[in-house]
């Protein structure tokens, strides 16, 4: 029994009909593109004008197949179409006194057809991840029970030993690991949906308990 | 000791032990489906290493990069300095952390002490806050705690912020337990559940005129002080971090949903003081009857906050006095306005209830709770009206019926008038199909699970309740055409058709006595159930359910007399019992279920004459049952088991010769039910129990002619029948307990040689059969009793010298039974009850001096009781046979003469 089957966010929006996942994309990417402008001292209405700019882009881009998996993470993707957006608008403001503009799209807006994916800096990385953890875990906590929730925390989060945890939670070990487990795995299969990551090798993979009772 | 935990923290991975798993096992361990091995998780407790393997299993390497982001949001154990005693966790300025004391959703609470003042403390770490403004607000409200000082709050020594920028509260440790965990060891008094309340609501009160909401009024708040013997309430809305106006899912699942206000889930941090109103309602509902108004999931619970009705707490326990009923139910009603205004009138109220004067709350009428009921779910009252509209021609003449008050019924006229017109735009809505498909489903469900049980209780609603049952099942057969290959849909299908086969026939719940009915539509669940189990056959609840199903069937096909399917299907059940007991041997419930079924099952082999299998199941049975009441022995469920297993054990008991051990086990079985009875008040099951031990009790000294107990012991089981067949007529289940109690009670008096008493209760068991008759014709059982009943009668006038009444008697059974062998080869008990009524008969024609039709009929009786020997029944036969030719030779005696 595989923990989820929705579709991913990323397929959902191809879908021109699907107005509702082209909104939950805007909700959830737009604040971290703004967040980044900010870090790069943009004005807060330059910002909204790049997030504007970044989303009609990549709505276009993802329903005309532009974005391959294959040369890198949609995380680093929709990266560097941001840095290369902010990178333009600072060029067009030094620019800005030598002649006019005409529209704003530009090639260096565009992510070079050969180039691998990658994350523009740590920065970015962390706004991302940090969006989507935030995210994935509101939809997800309301069906994690109370206990759960502890031993996930203790365990995964601060990394105490599930021995201890165990012992002031007053339940058994292997309850802890359970516990624990059932929220990494819900937990991953959200974040999947919304930010279509490749599971690594070394991760738990749903299994099908195909053992017969 | 702590550093000794500490250091093993990370222990690298040593050798596996000949008793360790290998990975692949570890990995199933922690799969969803996997069933609990109890030697896999002993062995998990002891060894070291498989722990660590278990910590590696469980990572995700996907989610390594998101832990940061978990920790920066989720991150509640705070960073302390480095002890500055050994054995301490650590240090945060003057405090020495200890121990930790307790965790939850809101955060860490440690043990500590003030190692400059030398005194101990609690110490709670909040969550973080994540904004300025929340910030501010929780120094301002720490500051309004801090100024109150009450013998009924726990103080606030200090607030602060460690390095690490986490706010923690600093608090006298109090000696004592939480409410949270008195109520879970079940330890309180009514009346002291009321003064902790009270001196609760004392508390609030002051922090009220404060200006203070608490907003997170639970037991678990809630500490009982062993050195003063106060309880005191402590985190006064200091845990509420949220920003933003409205809670977020989120947020409210890290808050208490189950003490929460309605408003609280949509106004967040607005609430008024009458928010914690309700939330003290909430509590002191716990505290009288054990359980919260309403339990589920979060998000479901916020829903039944907003709309559901709380069950009267009176009927939970019947213990509490109806002034705290009232008391608890205006604290919980759904309007703020409704409530009490202020701690102070709940508090007054409460101290008035103390000291035996009368409260100045009055209890909601039927009528205004109605209405109540109406506004609040327009859309389930929508449903009702319009599942009862389509079905009966007069609604409103059945509404009337079913609310029986006239003023109510023209309540419910004007709201006739807005649900028609809100009917009709919905019909347009429902156009899409499948809208209209997810309408029904809902309907379906609405009808069945919320409307259903709210009427299920209210006098005269039989006819209500069956239109609603037969519109849910319309609903339900429609749904069930489009329901293939949707697993979740046919197990809610399932569901629902196994609750209408429990509503229309199953044995010892209320219903409307319709075996043939129920049984039709347990076996459509049956179909669902299968469907559901073949895509998924490891999944425990599957075979749960599937197990279940099997059960209800069986018990109900036995009841129609198909003994040889019965029984394939309780094996069926049996073995599936068993395997869900193999998957999860730690759960208590499914050995019951299994002892449960096993004892109906063992009924089957008892009624069939076969002793030794009934008993080696009732052995089986007994064996799981002791075993779970060793374990628990509060446990009502297990004892309501035993009782039944006592009645049927004794069965084979009584018909195996061990007399005096079958009364013994059907006396204890009456005590126990009795018992039973205070445990679970007006609990429908368990008093239909106690009359069956009671039932056999008697019908035992009849076999065994015990006639100086057979009367009273006969007499004690007329009651309860007799009460529900008054209040629900149609209920025919009841209706035949109170028959074949009357019966029997006409038998012991005949035994006693009191005739004219036998005559008179043999004719209450007829005129409740008839009536039965009369509204089953098709049933063969309540004939057949028509006719012993008839018989009956005929041999106590026989006995009071009225031979003519007697064969008249006698000559309207033969018809009956007559008329039911022509429609069936004649089973036989048929046949045994046909010789009777034929051998009354003779007896009659023979006082009237007819003897060639006395010994005509006689002939008839012996041929009869000769086709019963030979069929199976050897023992009644035979002793039938003897008299019958002893009183042909009377009559022909008679006729040479």
């Amino acid at each position: 029994m595989t923990a989820t089957t929705s579709p991913s966010l990323l397929l959902r929006i191809r879908n021109a009909q699907d107005n509702g996942a082209w909104q939950e994309f805007t909700d959830l990417y737009s604040p971290v593109i703004r967040d980044y402008c900010l870090r790069e001292r943009l004005q807060s209405s330059d910002a909204d004008d790049i997030v504007q700019d970044v989303m009609s882009m990549v709505s276009s881009a993802i329903r005309n197949f532009e974005y391959d998996p294959a040369k890198g993470r949609f995380r680093s993707w929709l990266g560097t179409i941001t840095a290369n957006r902010i990178r333009n608008h600072f060029a067009k403001l030094s620019n800005r006194n030598h002649r006019s503009l005409n529209g704003i799209d530009s090639g260096a807006t565009q992510v070079s057809n050969s180039q691998a994916y990658v994350d523009p800096d740590s920065a970015w990385v962390e706004l991302f991840t940090e969006r989507v953890f935030q995210v994935a875990w509101t939809r997800i906590r309301p069906e994690i029970s109370e206990v759960q929730c502890s031993c996930f925390e203790a365990t995964w989060v601060r990394n105490e030993d599930a021995a201890d945890v165990a012992k002031s939670m007053k339940i058994p070990v292997h309850q802890v690991y359970v516990n624990k487990s059932r929220v990494l795995k819900r937990l991953e299969a959200e974040v999947r949906v919304l930010a279509e990551e490749i599971p690594f090798s070394d991760s738990v993979e749903p299994h099908d308990g195909a053992s017969s009772i | 000791m702590t550093e000794q935990v500490r250091s093993e923290s990370r222990p690298s991975i040593t050798a596996a032990t000949p008793a360790c798993p290998d990975r692949d096992t570890l990995i199933q361990f922690l799969s969803e489906t996997q069933e609990i091995d109890a030697d896999l998780t002993c062995h998990i407790e002891s060894c070291k290493r498989c722990r660590s393997l278990l910590d590696q299993i469980s990572e995700s390497g996907l989610l390594k990069e998101y832990r940061r982001s978990a920790r920066k949001r989720l991150q509640t154990l705070p960073a302390l300095e480095p002890p500055s005693k050994p054995g301490d966790l650590g240090s945060l300025g003057d405090l020495a952390i200890e121990s930790i004391l307790g965790r939850g959703g809101m955060g860490i609470v440690f043990r500590g002490r003030d190692t400059r003042l030398g005194r101990e403390v609690a110490v709670k770490f909040v969550r973080p806050g994540s904004s300025a403004e929340t910030e501010k607000r929780f120094a301002r409200e720490a500051r309004a705690v801090a100024a109150l000082q009450h013998p009924n709050i726990v103080p606030i020594y200090h607030i602060g912020q460690s390095d690490h920028g986490q706010d923690f509260i600093v608090m006298p440790l109090i000696q004592g337990q939480t409410l949270r965990s008195m109520l879970d060891d079940g330890e309180l008094e009514l009346r002291q559940a009321a003064t902790i309340i009270r001196q609760i609501a004392d508390a609030l009160a002051a922090a009220h005129q404060a200006g203070l909401v608490h907003r997170d009024v639970k037991p678990a708040n809630i500490l009982l002080d062993e050195v003063d013997q106060h309880a005191k309430i402590m985190d006064f809305g200091l845990v509420q971090v949220s920003e933003e106006q409205t809670l977020t899912a989120a947020d409210i699942i890290c808050g208490t949903p189950e003490y929460m206000s309605p408003e609280q889930a949509t106004l967040g941090d607005q609430v008024d003081r009458r928010s914690d109103i309700y939330s003290l309602g909430v509590t002191l509902y716990e505290c009288l009857t054990g359980i919260v108004p309403f339990r589920g999931r979060p998000l479901e619970l916020i829903d039944q906050h907003r709309v559901s009705t709380p069950v009267a707490p009176q009927r939970l326990n019947r213990r509490v006095p109806a002034d705290l009923e009232t008391i608890c139910l205006k604290a919980l009603r759904k309007d703020p306005t409704d409530r009490y205004q202020t701690m102070e009138e709940m508090r007054d109220d409460l101290q008035r209830f103390l000291d035996g004067k009368p409260i100045l709350a009055r209890p909601v009428s039927a009528a205004q709770k109605f209405r109540l009921w109406c506004r609040r779910n327009p859309r389930l009252a929508l449903a009702l009206t319009s599942a009862i509209g389509s079905l009966l021609v007069g609604t409103i003449v059945s509404t009337v019926l079913w609310l029986q008050s006239k003023s109510l019924a023209e309540e419910l006229g004007v709201n006739q008038l807005q649900l028609q017109t809100a009917l009709q735009t919905s019909e347009s809505q429902r156009a899409q199909a499948e809208r209209r498909f997810d309408e029904l489903r809902k309907l379906a469900n609405e009808l069945l699970f919320e409307i259903y049980p709210q009427i299920e209780f209210l006098e005269n609603s039989l006819g209500a309740r069956q239109a609603i049952v037969t519109s849910a099942l319309g609903y339900l057969d429609g749904l069930h055409q489009e329901a293939s290959g949707d697993l979740e849909l046919q197990a809610e299908l399932a569901t629902a058709y196994e609750k209408v086969g429990d509503l229309y026939g199953m044995l010892g719940n209320s219903n409307f006595g319709d075996k043939s009915a129920g049984l039709e539509s347990y076996r459509k669940a049956q179909q669902l159930r299968q469907a559901v189990f073949d895509a998924e056959p490891n999944n425990p609840r599957n075979i749960e359910k599937l197990a279940h199903n099997h059960y209800v069937v069986a018990r109900t096909v036995w009841m129609t007399d198909e003994i040889q399917e019965a029984e394939q299907i309780f094996e069926l059940s049996i073995a599936m019992q068993r395997l869900l007991c193999a998957a999860e041997p730690e759960s208590e419930r499914n050995q019951n279920k299994l002892a449960t079924i096993l004892i109906d099952y063992a009924n089957v082999p008892t009624w069939e004459g076969q002793y030794e299998r009934a008993s080696s199941l009732f052995d089986e049975a007994q064996q799981i049952l002791d075993g779970l009441i060793e374990r628990d022995p509060e446990n009502g469920n297990y004892k309501k088991t035993l009782t039944r297993l006592l009645r049927a054990a004794s069965k084979i008991h009584i018909s195996g010769g061990d007399i005096a051990e079958g009364e013994a086990k059907l006396i204890r079985a009456i005590e126990m039910g009795q018992d039973l009875i205070q445990i679970y008040p007006d609990d429908f099951s368990v008093e239909r129990s106690v009359w069956l031990s009671r039932f056999m009790l008697g019908e035992y000294y009849i076999k065994n002619k015990v006639i100086d107990k057979v009367v009273p012991a006969c007499l004690a089981t007329i009651d309860f029948p007799k009460a529900v067949v008054e209040r629900e007529p149609a209920n025919a289940f009841v209706a035949v307990d109170l028959a074949i109690s009357y019966f029997n009670l006409a038998r012991s008096y005949r035994m006693n040689e009191d005739y004219e008493a036998a005559i008179e209760q043999t004719e209450n068991a007829l005129a409740v059969m008839q009536n039965l008759v009369d509204v089953h014709p098709d049933d063969k059982e309540y004939q057949r009793n028509l006719a012993i009943y008839l018989t009956e009668i005929a041999s106590s006038q026989l006995k009071l010298n009225q031979p003519a009444q007697a064969l008249e008697n006698a000559n309207r059974a033969i018809g009956v039974m007559e008329k039911l062998s022509e429609s069936s080869s004649g089973t036989s008990s048929n046949k045994y009850d046909l010789s009777m009524a034929h051998r009354a008969a003779a007896e009659a024609q023979y006082h009237l001096g007819n003897r060639e039709q006395a010994i005509h009929s006689i002939d008839f009786a012996i041929e009869l009781a000769i086709e019963v020997l030979n069929s199976g029944s050897p023992l009644v036969a035979e002793e039938l046979i003897q008299e019958l030719t002893a009183e042909k030779v009377i009559y022909r005696e008679a006729m040479s003469k």
